[in-house]
């Protein structure tokens, strides 16, 4: 217990956030039937692997611009993956499938 | 301010609780919205404020724009087609299926991630890390600001390649809607100019904001190679004004089919040909010449704003939407120049100009039809 105390920081306590909304979102991604929200469930996963990937490649040696440039390459690469889902959900909604 | 990162860590995993569980959609956007504001505030207490700047853009600002559309998308089209036919129950047993195969991933998801988060803590630091790597270099990368160098020099192979994961995007994006627009008798076109009459708050607020975002941008762009800044910031921030404009009706992007191709693509293609022309002199692919560092990457990024927020807009603007109804479209009652359209004006890709009644301009806009 006091390693934890210890050890803890900022960057450690983000870590352990993210990998929270990961597990929540992986829940959530499978269980949801609607595909808007499965897509939200797939973003919020992936903000939790970023916050994961920044806070425990930060905690022992503070800021870090490698991982952070990795995830702002990962930031724009999801909005577009988002923006593809979405017209991929829209075709299939306006063909009559329930959204 | 250990109180303020425990609140806002709780406040990140509340919003996404609350997306979660909302059986709403709009409520689900809204909350999702929230939480990419939130996790902006995560960057800046994590000093990344690149990313930041890149969340409150891209994460919270276009991301909730596409998914608002997309929402409205869906009512416009209930509203159309008929009273939605009865939502068909779900399976009980495939729902069953799927909880407990979510319980099973939760919980392994869970285990392994709690395991190697603890074993992290009990790892001693180690000797060589990357920001010592960064910092020795950074004066040979030709910017003097870590993430840009990373992006553009040190890793630029990365940065290639996301780049070209967004062009396919667009590809595959601009793909599915002609391929609707073909199958739908080029009707669909035509559905997307006639937005209802914008509210004139908004075309003056628009008209007043174009600029301060375009100016903004610039500045994010050449900010990056000294600060906190740079071509994804900037791109974002370009794909933001153009949203802002078509929504207050000023169409730019869907007067210039060719251009805008040329704009999707100029960003890798110049990216493209700095990387590969080294090679032309036996040195290895992405190598700056040396002196030139500097410029090369500012005329790479100037290049990837124009093509990244041209990119994020498409994909905005070509989303597939509803077909309006024929009588709506057509005010003119099917006697006079309506007679005429199956080939005439109705292929004219989706601008203004249909408002002007189809008796003149008949022969210019057939040359609009062909693109």
């Amino acid at each position: 217990m006091t390693l934890w105390l210890e050890a803890f920081n900022t960057d450690f306590w983000y870590a352990i956030v993210g990998a929270v909304l990961l597990v929540l979102a992986l829940g959530a991604f499978i269980t949801s039937r609607q595909l808007i929200k499965k897509l939200l469930a797939f973003n919020i996963m992936g903000s939790g692997v970023f916050l994961i990937m920044v806070g425990l490649a930060q905690y022992q040696h503070g800021p870090d611009s490698v991982p952070q440039a990795l995830v702002l390459t990962g930031i724009v690469v999801a909005v577009a993956a988002t923006a593809l889902a979405l017209v991929l959900i829209r075709k299939f909604v306006l063909k009559g499938g329930q959204p | 301010m250990m109180w303020f990162d425990l609140a806002l860590g709780l406040g990140l995993i509340i919003a996404a609780i609350g997306v979660f569980r909302s059986e709403d959609l709009f409520r689900a956007v809204v909350l999702f919205v929230t939480f990419g504001i939130l996790l902006a505030l995560t960057w800046l207490r994590l000093q990344a404020p690149d990313l930041a700047l890149a969340e409150a853009a891209i994460g919270a600002g276009i991301t909730g724009v596409l998914l608002l559309d997309t929402l409205g998308v869906f009512r416009q089209h209930e509203q159309d087609i008929n009273p939605r036919s009865s939502s068909q129950l779900p399976d009980i047993s495939r729902q069953w299926a799927a909880n407990v195969l979510a319980l099973i991933a939760c919980i392994s998801a869970a285990g392994l991630l709690a395991w190697s988060l603890f074993n992290t803590l009990k790892m001693p630091a180690p000797h060589h890390n990357l920001v010592t790597v960064v910092e020795a270099n950074i004066a040979d990368s030709g910017v003097s600001h870590g993430i840009t160098a990373v992006l553009l020099n040190f890793r630029s192979y990365d940065t290639l390649l996301e780049v070209a994961v967004l062009l396919v995007a667009i590809v595959i994006g601009i793909g599915l809607r002609e391929r609707v627009t073909t199958s739908a008798n080029a009707t669909s076109d035509e559905g997307q100019s006639k937005l209802s009459e914008p509210p004139a708050l908004l075309t003056s607020l628009v008209r007043l904001l174009l600029p301060l975002l375009l100016i903004t941008a610039i500045f994010v762009l050449w900010a990056g190679s000294t600060r906190p800044g740079g071509a994804f910031q900037a791109g974002a921030l370009i794909a933001a004004a153009g949203v802002l404009a078509r929504l207050g009706q000023i169409d730019i992007a869907a007067r210039v089919t060719t251009m805008l191709r040329l704009g999707l693509t100029l960003g890798v293609f110049i990216f493209l040909i700095v990387a590969v022309s080294p090679m032309l002199t036996g040195k290895p692919f992405l190598t700056y010449p040396a002196g030139w560092e500097g410029t090369l990457i500012l005329l790479i990024e100037f290049m990837l704003t124009i093509s990244i927020g041209l990119i994020l807009l498409s994909l905005f603007i070509q989303a597939p939407r509803p077909r309006i109804p024929a009588p709506v479209r057509n005010a003119i009652p099917a006697t006079g120049p309506n007679a005429i359209p199956a080939t005439g004006p109705n292929a004219i890709p989706a601008t203004g100009r249909n408002a002007i009644p189809a008796t003149g301009p008949n022969a210019e806009t057939n040359k609009g039809g062909d693109q």
